[in-house]
């Protein structure tokens, strides 16, 4: 029993949840959740299912916590918290018969575009097999073709990096705003991911340069302000 | 960014855009602050695509442009978009405890006089600017703004402030907080306590002024008049602080026993040879002293944004009202448009700033602006750019899983960037360890 309640606390303490927060009931509860972990295993589907309890179970414990405490993501457990136990067994045989599960999520489509920058010649099952690496997730070919044109990934070659700062074309900014056809879309056409060379010419006509008088004239001061320190005379 | 672009729909219904300079100038004077830009000029040094993208347009902007646009900004325009933007959504119908104060910008131009002010922090009466705001301090959000020249004093303006926030805001009740600059004068107090008379959801407390013959009465108070309260020292293991309320009231210039205020004096017991404090009190409120003290103590998180505005938002960098065109330099014009411009739109960024840090995890709900620009904002990242979307995808740092709801939902808000063919926004974060799962 004593080191059952050791690795109780050990439980709260890996899970950044400290014991003095809790209240007796939500100790309770959770002594009791603890205990199901250690008959059943810690494996998805345990989490799951205790997840759905503890989540509608009113104890007063945020969701952050539990999720902690369960080794789901904050999102995750959020997400599940809007699911009914209809839902949550349905998920559970679906993932059980091994069909696909889970979702792509647009926060997703950042390391997809840099997966497919670095291996242009990646064919969808390299793509498939790096989400489930990544994120746990395996989705249907079906689902990976709709986010990838959703969002513009579907040709490779149309994928553009806009360069960091440190090698970005160095002209002199020129403060117009962009005019619709100096667009990346010329440069987007490119078979290989190349730098941008964005120009910002605005074609004559379409925005007004301001008159002179719409900035300041140059500075009148006839000698450096006084409060500038006296240059040295040796 | 989607705020922004609410903020930049707005100011199109506003202003007239004769130039086509408002996209550029109001989301570059949004994001400079924000990304930590101190001065406007430092725009000539800045090459970064990132803010480029996120100022409008595809190369940085340059600070002539900018320039140009905010010092040509019309008090009435301005006026017209800080009408729409203040936040009174935040007291309609509720409780408000609102703090109204001034900040002091301080000038140093020997070509134009402009009016001199006094400039607390430095001590001196100098040439400034002022800025004028309604701060809700139980949310610690900035609610609007006044911009004036350096010798509008807060008592000029503390009834058509609170008139304001009464009749736009609406709120179920309104208490007011001032400090002593807002009554000065017997009549200054007696205005503010008779709009409270008149008005049925109006509380008004404000400090008040120390005169010497004030303090001599509330001296000679009988000390069986005053209750001690303890409170906690300045640090951990510092002696308790002992303070001593007392309920009094003051009879002001002019008026009889029966018109008088009703005061609540604190005695601070300083110990050792300093003399102690005395915090005297107006109100027109009914609750118990100590109430109406720790209402009136969280004036300071009023005081606290100006700091932050100061230090992390750049606040004393904001654009000179005095009209450097005037004919006679020794009676400048006024310009309230640019002044009271920069100064909302600071405190529109603040006031996000502090939304994006409620979401966040609990340490961070009431981060400054520079804790979060450090922490989250300015991190490094790469940008990809297909026909459909912006992808933004930032380089790891410690603790970026604390964003992932907030980038959910900016993803989930679908916003498109108009200056870059309507492209989606994406953002995104490099992947964390296999067991943080992504998907439910």
């Amino acid at each position: 029993m004593a080191t059952d309640s050791l690795t109780f606390a050990r439980w709260l303490q890996d899970s950044a949840v400290p014991d003095a927060t809790l209240t007796d009931p939500q100790r309770a509860v959770l002594e009791a959740a603890f205990r199901f972990l250690q008959q059943s295993g810690r494996d998805y589907f345990s989490r799951r299912l205790l997840s759905h309890v503890l989540l509608h179970a009113q104890t007063g414990i945020k969701v952050a916590p539990l999720a902690r405490l369960l080794g789901f993501s904050r999102s995750a457990a959020s997400a599940q918290q809007g699911l009914s136990a209809k839902e949550v067994v349905q998920a559970t045989h679906h993932r059980l018969a091994g069909r696909t599960h889970g979702k792509l999520l647009p926060r997703f489509a950042g390391p997809i575009a840099q997966f497919l920058c670095a291996q242009p010649q990646a064919s969808r099952w390299d793509l498939l097999d790096f989400i489930r690496r990544t994120w746990g997730v395996a989705v249907s070919r079906m689902a990976l073709h709709r986010f990838l044109k959703k969002y513009g990934l579907d040709q490779d070659s149309r994928v553009v990096t806009l360069p960091l700062p440190t090698l970005a074309n160095t002209e002199p900014p020129t403060g117009q705003p962009p005019s619709a056809d100096t667009s990346a879309t010329g440069v987007l056409a490119r078979a290989e991911p190349t730098p941008v060379g964005v120009t910002t010419v605005a074609p004559p006509g379409q925005v007004p340069l301001p008159p002179q008088d719409f900035f300041l004239p140059p500075p009148s001061t006839p000698a450096p302000s006084c409060s500038c320190p006296k240059p040295m005379t040796g | 960014m989607p705020q922004a672009h609410d903020w930049l729909t707005t100011a199109r219904d506003c202003f007239a855009d004769d130039y086509g300079s408002l996209q550029r100038g109001l989301l570059t004077c949004v994001f400079a602050p924000l990304v930590g830009l101190k001065r406007l000029f430092h725009l000539d040094q800045m090459t970064d695509r990132g803010f480029a993208l996120l100022t409008g347009g595809r190369t940085c902007p340059t600070r002539h442009y900018v320039g140009g646009w905010r010092r040509h900004l019309q008090w009435y325009e301005v006026d017209a978009f800080c009408r729409r933007t203040c936040p009174w959504e935040l007291l309609r119908g509720d409780e408000a405890l609102v703090s109204f104060d001034e900040h002091t910008l301080p000038r140093w131009t020997h070509k134009y006089a402009i009016r001199k002010g006094y400039v607390t922090t430095r001590n001196k009466y100098m040439r400034c600017e002022k800025l004028f705001y309604g701060y809700h301090v139980e949310l610690e959000r900035y609610l609007c703004v006044q911009a004036t020249p350096g010798h509008i004093e807060l008592r000029d303006l503390a009834v058509p402030l609170t008139r304001r926030v009464l009749s736009a805001g609406q709120p179920r009740h309104l208490h007011a907080l001032f400090d002593a600059g807002a009554g000065k004068s017997d009549a200054d107090v007696r205005a503010l306590l008779q709009l409270a008379q008149d008005t049925p959801n109006l509380t008004v407390t404000l400090r008040a002024c120390r005169y010497p013959h004030r303090v001599r009465e509330w001296k000679q108070l009988p000390s069986g008049l005053f209750v001690a309260y303890e409170e906690p020292g300045a640090w951990v293991g510092a002696p308790p602080k002992e303070l001593r309320l007392a309920e009094t009231t003051t009879v002001l210039k002019g008026e009889g026993s029966a018109d008088a205020v009703r005061t609540i004096v604190c005695r601070e017991v300083v110990p050792g040879p300093k003399s102690d404090r005395w915090h005297p009190l107006y109100t027109s409120g009914t609750a118990e002293p100590l109430t109406v003290l720790e209402d009136f103590r969280q004036r300071q998180h009023h005081e606290q944004a100006y700091r932050i505005g100061v230090h992390d938002e750049f606040l004393n960098a904001a654009p000179c009202g005095y009209d450097k065109d005037s004919p006679d330099r020794q009676r400048p014009r006024f310009h309230r448009g640019p002044l009271q411009m920069i100064g909302w739109l600071l405190a529109l960024v603040y006031n996000a700033v502090g939304d994006l840090g409620v979401r966040l995890a609990d340490r961070f709900h009431r981060a400054h602006v520079e804790t979060l620009r450090r922490t989250f904002l300015n991190r490094p990242g790469q940008l990809y750019l297909t026909p459909e979307a912006l992808i933004v995808y930032l380089d790891p740092f410690r603790g970026q899983e604390e964003l992932v709801p907030s980038i959910d939902d900016v993803n989930a808000k679908h916003f498109r960037i108009p200056w870059l063919e309507n492209r989606r926004l994406l953002l995104s974060l490099t992947p964390g360890p296999p067991g943080q799962r992504g998907g439910p």
